[in-house]
């Protein structure tokens, strides 16, 4: 780009807009992360609701070791995003870890106080962690699938909260797919259109 | 016509500049270069001129062992570019009337 090149107002707008498009782009992660998770906890769930639904003889709740797995390749991405070049986003991420710590300590409590007609499965805290990252990112970068994917989450933690084991699983299963898999799905390929335009 | 534009603002580099810094909180000397496409000579000389007149505030600091420089757009950046698009604004209504 040189500096000293006359400018009209029709390139004068086209450089604003492109240089914002470029950071708007930017900010579409490529959803690595998103898919990881939701394709292993979502595999694990739906395995485990499987068993428990057909009684299978051995032990399918050791299929959750897969989570130990996926965090190698996690390190790996969270390694590879760190060297890359950044601009912080102008939206207030601190409020919305708030805003998400305040959630928690409601729902923590509304497990608490369904202890008193029911005993719920720590299978329930797992719903209820899992919403933590997703409406983190889904408030501070302002990204509505994944906001609406915490939501269900938080749906299924509280359903959690009165079922039994069984549908426990079935609903770590839909939490993972409406948490990460979908918009994990809906981020790559928003990252791979904005780098096709970049190329 | 463009002689009442902000002549700091109105280069395609410097433009580029604050027009990335304007849409996020800070960004990295690195990041700027990467979206601009500008040599970091070029690119250093202008983030001076731009500092220069109190558009941007840059800070460094080592991180990991290396150096890192970071931009962010002041208050007085934010003005001057609000006026700049402004002024940008009228120009087109009037391009647009004729």
């Amino acid at each position: 780009m040189n500096q000293d090149t006359s400018l009209t107002e029709q390139e004068s707008l086209s450089i604003i807009t492109e240089m914002m498009q470029k950071v708007k782009t930017e900010f579409y992660e490529s959803g690595i992360s998103a898919l990881l998770w939701g394709v292993v906890i979502s595999f694990c769930g739906l395995f485990c609701f499987t068993g428990s639904l057909l009684n299978w003889k051995f032990d399918y709740y050791m299929i959750w070791n897969l989570t130990f797995i996926a965090v190698i390749p996690q390190i790996w991405i969270t390694i590879r995003e760190r060297k890359k070049a950044k601009a912080t986003p102008r939206t207030d991420s601190v409020a919305a870890v708030w805003m998400v710590f305040a959630l928690s300590m409601f729902g923590l409590v509304f497990y608490n106080s369904s202890q008193v007609t029911n005993v719920p499965s720590s299978s329930s805290l797992y719903l209820l962690v899992y919403t933590m990252p997703t409406l983190t990112t889904g408030l501070a970068r302002q990204f509505k699938p994944m906001i609406i994917g915490a939501i269900i989450c938080y749906i299924s933690f509280v359903i959690s909260c009165y079922a039994d084991t069984t549908i426990d699983m079935l609903l770590q299963a839909i939490a993972a797919i409406a948490c990460w898999l979908i918009p994990g799905i809906i981020l790559h390929q928003r990252y791979k259109r904005s780098r096709a335009r970049h190329v | 016509m463009f002689n009442e534009l902000d002549p700091i603002l109105h280069s395609q580099l410097r433009l580029a500049i604050m027009s990335l810094l304007i849409s996020v909180k800070e960004a990295e000397f690195t990041f700027i270069k990467e979206k601009t496409g500008a040599t970091a000579g070029n690119l250093s000389v202008q983030v001076q001129k731009l500092k220069e007149v109190g558009y941007i505030e840059v800070s460094k600091q080592f991180v990991d062992n290396y150096p890192q420089t970071t931009c962010k757009v002041t208050e007085e950046g934010i003005k001057a570019f609000d006026a700049y698009v402004k002024a940008l604004q009228a120009y087109l209504e009037v391009g647009k009337k004729n």
